[in-house]
């Protein structure tokens, strides 16, 4: 663990993930008029040099949706499903039956927005508990392993990443996914401040 | 807002822009976005949004996102597939568009938060997909057509060969009760009863080796052995076994030489060959030739040699590709097999002259294997 976090301090960060992500789930049961179980969210905190050697085993291509975010605190959240469920939940919330599990064209368009409502629900939740602004990129789709989505957020530039992960899935439609935040030590430093000053 | 310069530029783009305040009056509205919405500038500037577009203002969770990203900068995307399309469905075209929009805040020269809405067709693009999935949907129930035609060959391959089994070993049966039944008439010293038996116990011996040699073509389709070093003297021998009554000449050589177990069928179906052209008094040698890295075996009889026909048909087997005309019609069973076995050790059958060469031609076989 990164040298200047404590147990307290991850308390307090899973803590506000846990926030965001209970507004997803609101969001993700609205649109999907279905149940929607959320995990405790896990948060590691791990040396950037690692990360390829701690993901080497999930070299399974996932369907993401991310967002980056710069000022009091940067970092990348994103919305990451296997490629089965990402398909499954485009059809169910268009209402289309049959076909295949595959993802064209009009489906990811489709992901993009449920993937920009499951981020934006975190970081706007996020947002209001620190009341602090931030700038956003626009949401990117892609199809990526894990480790890449948290190794290509090029703003890393400290020795640690602490990775802030919640597992979702809805049982009706047998869908799974993962809502993942990235920050940058440097920047959880500042969010923690934001943090003790709520 | 007082940027006429940024918005000209907005105003003739191909993609329709709109610009809400923080209380969520339109601010700027673009060519593109009177178009398709059929509502002019002058009418909706300075009218709230839900107002103009009511059917935005009835959507809660466009509203929430719409405050989302003026009031917490969050930009927003929206797909008119789920259900939000800013331009209503029923638009001056007649025609429902494909939207793809895009909702970024940005703020105003005095600091105030506004939210640009980007609203682009994507109609074509629908209809490329659209054309994409039946395509996909074609190619895969054409897939599924052919999975299902080759697991219906495959059962009644397997039918088939379940037929053929049962049919092997009940004709097997009754050729020993055959062979059971000759065997008690060779004790008999009459000559000519004697010669029959002789003459029954090959004919159930042919029947033994034609099922026999059924068996080694099912065989050569699951073929996978790699050839080895195997005894040649055990292989003629093994042959030599399927006939009782036929003179067949060979002395032990102690050669070994590259094939698998398969050796001993190319030559009791040499054999077999040779009682069908010369029939049951027929003579047979087996002699080797020393090449140095291999083996010329031959396979001589005295009988009245191939037909032109079929020699011309041999012929092919060394060099036998798909249409060649050498099948196992034009050159009959046994040989047939020789040649396919043959084929699998990397080497051919040739037909020459008769060691045994006589009143009659005779027919010249021979082949050769790598020393093992």
């Amino acid at each position: 663990m990164g040298p200047e976090i404590t147990v307290d301090d991850i308390d307090a960060f899973r803590e506000l993930i846990n926030i965001g992500i209970g507004r997803s789930a609101g969001m993700l049961n609205r649109i999907t008029s279905s149940h929607v179980v959320l995990s405790v969210p896990d948060v590691r905190v791990i040396p950037v040099s690692d990360v390829d050697e701690i993901f080497h085993d999930s070299d399974e291509t996932m369907s993401t949706v991310s967002l980056d975010y710069t000022g009091s605190f940067s970092g990348r959240t994103a919305v990451v499903f296997p490629q089965d469920s990402a398909a499954k939940l485009a059809m169910a919330v268009t209402g289309e039956d049959g076909g295949f599990n595959d993802l064209d064209s009009m489906k990811v368009e489709v992901l993009k927005e449920v993937g920009n409502i499951l981020v934006s629900g975190v970081m706007g939740s996020i947002s209001n508990v620190l009341k602090s602004s931030l700038s956003y990129s626009i949401p990117v789709y892609n199809e990526s392993e894990l480790r890449d989505l948290i190794m290509d957020c090029e703003k890393f530039s400290d020795e640690y990443v602490i990775i802030g992960h919640a597992n979702f899935t809805i049982r009706d439609l047998e869908i799974s996914g993962n809502i993942v935040m990235i920050l940058e030590m440097g920047s959880l430093g500042h969010l923690l401040e934001c943090i003790r000053q709520v | 807002m007082n940027y006429p310069g940024f918005f000209a530029v907005l105003e003739n783009l191909p993609v329709g822009v709109c610009a809400v305040d923080d209380k969520l009056v339109i601010r700027f509205w673009n060519r593109r976005m009177e178009m398709w919405s059929g509502l002019s500038a002058d009418k909706v500037l300075d009218t709230p949004l839900g107002e103009a577009l009511p059917h935005l203002g009835k959507d809660e969770v466009f509203i929430e996102r719409l405050n989302d990203s003026i009031f917490r900068h969050i930009p927003q995307l929206f797909s008119s597939r789920l259900g939000v399309s800013v331009i209503p469905e029923e638009n001056p075209s007649g025609k429902p568009m494909e939207q793809r929009a895009s909702i970024v805040p940005f703020e105003g020269a005095e600091g105030d938060d506004y939210a640009l809405i980007v609203v682009e067709d994507i109609s074509e693009l629908k209809k490329e997909v659209e054309a994409y999935r039946k395509m996909k949907d074609r190619a895969i129930m054409a897939l599924n057509e052919q999975l299902k035609a080759e697991k219906e060959v495959f059962e009644a391959n397997e039918e088939a060969s379940l037929y053929l089994d049962v049919m092997s070993h009940d004709l097997n049966n009754y050729n020993n009760v055959i062979l059971g039944y000759a065997s008690l008439l060779e004790n008999y010293s009459d000559e000519k009863v004697q010669k029959y038996s002789k003459g029954i116990v090959l004919a159930a011996e042919r029947s033994f080796q034609i099922i026999h040699s059924v068996g080694a073509v099912r065989r050569l389709k699951n073929k996978e052995s790699v050839p080895v070093a195997i005894s040649l003297d055990n292989a003629v021998k093994e042959g030599i076994g399927h006939y009782s009554h036929v003179d067949i000449a060979y002395s032990d050589t102690g050669a070994k030489v590259r094939a698998d177990n398969l050796l001993q069928d190319v030559f009791a179906n040499l054999f077999g060959n040779s009682i069908r052209t010369g029939g049951m008094d027929v003579k047979i040698r087996v002699y080797t030739e020393d090449l140095g890295g291999q083996y010329l075996i031959h396979v001589d009889d005295n009988g009245p040699g191939l037909s032109e026909d079929e020699k011309r048909s041999l012929l092919l087997c060394s060099g036998e590709k798909e249409g060649s005309g050498f099948n196992l019609k034009s050159v009959g069973l046994p040989l047939y097999i020789v040649c396919k076995l043959l084929e699998g050790y990397g080497t051919h059958l040739t037909y020459g002259e008769s060691s045994l060469k006589g009143e009659k031609k005779g027919s010249g076989f021979s082949f050769i294997l790598d020393k093992g």
